[in-house]
């Protein structure tokens, strides 16, 4: 193996992590702890192992500590949880790569339940801290894990309609997947439901809490199956990691459907799509509308050469995290920037978004460039930012700038 | 009404234009300048430092080895103008082709009246030394051809308000004079009368003094007091003000540098 590519499904519970050709993965508890003897950092069962001897301190749930800006306090030392949470993602990248000595990370593809701004900020953080580039590391959905999972299986896998149940200690999550064949190209819509019925795992080591796991599952899968025809069923999280505690369930799932377990899906998914960016063409050719993605395309009618021509600032299917653009435009007697948004769902229905030049300053037309610079704080939300820069010395340049959000 | 992509043109010479006084930055700048001041581009304006510029800076390497080509079998030629506009296409086929009129328009002038055209044109920019000794040349060249008597009057009246702006009052009032001589204009004794205005010292001849009695003098005062109020409240007076109600350090430092300022508008005039 000359480079590493790595998928990392990143929870508050538990982390996995799958290389790619490498059949086995990593599941390790997200803790960390530091040894009172030595200061030493321990990260999953040596981090248990240690608190439970009473020499070290342990800090779990550290996507959270990140996410609200908490601390910890270990040994009279209060840390920041961003610097926990690197310190771990410091040491699960050190045990994969102790696997491989010499072999550069070619990719990184982590995995998130949740698509929050400041969690991805601060594992970007956290790339930059660890020395590795951030153009080799990318931020994916669990439910984009699932889309790349599921096609890179024979076709007539997701042929049909594919579902899937991810149970963990944390939750209980139903995705669905379609791919529709446009005229274009393939889109893959997915999407995932929180279920109520979520259960601690806890319950799975007494023969009663597993009659009534399977039982509320079983009341799931009625709700969410019945009526519709799938291809397959994928089940995964800590909670398959066997399914003889769950027989009613699975008996369920399986009438006439292939079901196929896989508890490290996630991160396998993640170490696909690692391994996509390396191909000089993709071997996923779908625009994948999903959670983390943009839904609509954001475009604008623009002049090249005496033609009228849409150039898109931001694509449907893009990752809204990573989607940014910036261009320069001339404005010829217009006053207002004009976006043209539309979906793949509908793509003959167009909403236009129109924001003023409001304090830019009145020059004669073709004499006013402008930059228009676009970027999303979530899926829904982009940032427009327009700023005046002049004409050179013939019109110079004014402080005029707009912000404006808007909803995509 | 529309929006223009514009190229990535990563320029970090830019190209300086001397008589506008600026630098260019883009090929939409340089559009701007060959669309806007025909009567500056026109004479020698595309020559190999702008191809150079076009090759190197705006990274139009094929337009700028056709204009090389062009410039070396056939010399400067307005088709170089023209060849430019089309290659960068920041003015629509219309605006070019209104443009080619301007131009030929321009060339179908006789020689001096495109040459005074010019030398208005530098007027208007405050290059007063250049247009001064522009119209200095017509009239020089003119001698022995039949320029009617209004033509020249008007070349002498705009040669009197170029020594005007270069404070040579006594030029310019020999200017006026002459452009009197040439046809008799109530403009040009207007000319004259602010003259002696500006430098008491100055004295019109007795011939125009006598005639001065039929012009509304009492207006033309009025006039010239309007532009003197309106001069002490605004531009370079109202900033002079603010230097000087500054502490003494920062009231030399700032004198000094307006005095630099104004040296080299003055330089630039001539």
């Amino acid at each position: 193996m000359d480079k590493l590519i790595i998928g990392i499904d990143l929870c508050d519970a538990y982390t996995q992590a799958a290389v790619a050709g490498r059949d086995e993965t990593w599941v390790i508890p997200t803790v960390i702890c530091r040894k009172k003897t030595d200061g030493g950092w321990y990260v999953g069962e040596e981090a248990y192992k240690y608190t439970l001897m009473g020499e070290g301190v342990i800090v779990d749930k550290l996507l959270s500590l990140a996410v609200k800006d908490g601390t910890a306090t270990i040994s009279s030392v209060k840390y920041q949880g961003a610097e926990l949470l690197r310190m771990y993602m410091e040491r699960i990248l050190a045990m994969i790569r102790a696997e491989y000595p010499g072999v550069p990370v070619a990719q990184l593809v982590i995995s998130l339940e949740n698509m929050e701004m400041k969690l991805m900020d601060c594992l970007m953080g956290c790339a930059d801290a660890l020395g590795i580039s951030r153009d080799l590391v990318h931020i994916a959905s669990h439910t984009e894990c699932f889309v790349y999972y599921v096609l890179s299986q024979k076709r007539d896998v997701w042929g049909g309609q594919v579902g899937m149940f991810s149970l963990s200690d944390e939750a209980l999550r139903y995705y669905e997947l379609k791919v529709v064949q446009g005229p274009r190209q393939m889109t893959a819509w997915a999407e995932h439901e929180d279920l109520e019925e979520g259960f601690s795992l806890n319950v799975l080591d007494s023969p009663s809490g597993a009659r009534m796991a399977d039982q509320i599952l079983c009341a799931c899968g009625e709700r969410l199956l019945q009526k519709k025809l799938y291809s397959s069923i994928f089940l995964t999280g800590k909670g398959f990691g066997r399914t003889d505690w769950a027989p009613e369930f699975m008996k369920q799932v399986c009438h006439r459907r292939r079901v196929f377990a896989e508890p490290s899906l996630f991160a396998r998914g993640a170490a696909l799509k690692a391994g996509d960016y390396l191909e000089e063409r993709s071997s996923y050719p779908f625009v994948c509308l999903c959670e983390g993605k943009l839904r609509s395309t954001v475009a604008m009618e623009v002049m090249k050469r005496d033609s009228r021509i849409q150039i898109a600032l931001a694509s449907a299917g893009e990752s809204w995290y990573e989607a940014r653009s910036v261009l320069e435009v001339i404005l010829d007697g217009q006053e207002e920037i004009e976006l043209i948004i539309t979906s793949p769902q509908n793509p003959k229905q167009k909403r236009l978004v129109r924001i003023p030049l409001e304090g830019f300053p009145k020059r004669p037309p073709k004499t006013t460039r402008v930059r228009i610079a676009v970027g999303f704080l979530d899926e829904r939300t982009m940032v427009v930012k327009i700023v005046d820069r002049g004409f050179g010395e013939l019109f110079p340049k004014t402080d005029a700038e707009i912000r404006q959000e808007v909803r995509v | 009404m529309s929006l223009i992509l514009c190229r990535q043109e990563p320029v970090t010479s830019p190209y300086f234009v001397e008589e506008l006084g600026v630098h260019l930055y883009s090929s939409q700048e340089l559009n701007y300048v060959i669309y806007h001041h025909p009567l500056l581009v026109m004479e020698d304006f595309v020559n190999e430092r702008l191809a150079a510029f076009l090759r190197t800076e705006l990274r139009l390497p094929f337009l700028a080895e056709r204009i090389q080509k062009w410039i070396q079998s056939r010399g400067p030629s307005d088709e170089l103008l023209f060849l430019i506009l089309q290659d960068c296409a920041f003015y629509t086929q219309a605006e070019q082709a209104a443009y080619r009129q301007k131009v030929a328009g321009l060339r179908k002038l006789s020689s001096h009246e495109y040459e005074k055209k010019r030398a208005d044109y530098f007027y208007s920019l405050g290059l007063y030394g250049r247009s001064a000794s522009m119209y200095k040349r017509i009239l020089d060249n003119g001698e022995g051809r039949s320029l009617s008597h209004e033509f020249r009057g008007k070349v002498w009246n705009n040669l009197g308000a170029c020594y005007g702006e270069l404070f040579s009052f006594q030029k310019a009032m020999d200017a006026y004079v002459c452009a009197w001589n040439e046809k008799p204009e109530a403009a040009y004794l207007k000319g004259m009368y602010f003259l002696t205005k500006l430098d008491p010292e100055l004295s019109m001849k007795d011939r125009c003094r006598e005639l001065l009695a039929s012009q509304d003098t009492e207006g033309w005062d009025r006039e010239f007091n309007e532009a003197l109020v309106r001069a002490g409240q605004t531009g370079p007076a109202v900033r002079l003000q603010e230097i000087f109600d500054r502490d003494p350090e920062k009231r030399l430092e700032g004198a000094a540098k307006v005095l630099n300022q104004w040296k080299l508008e003055y330089r630039k005039m001539l």
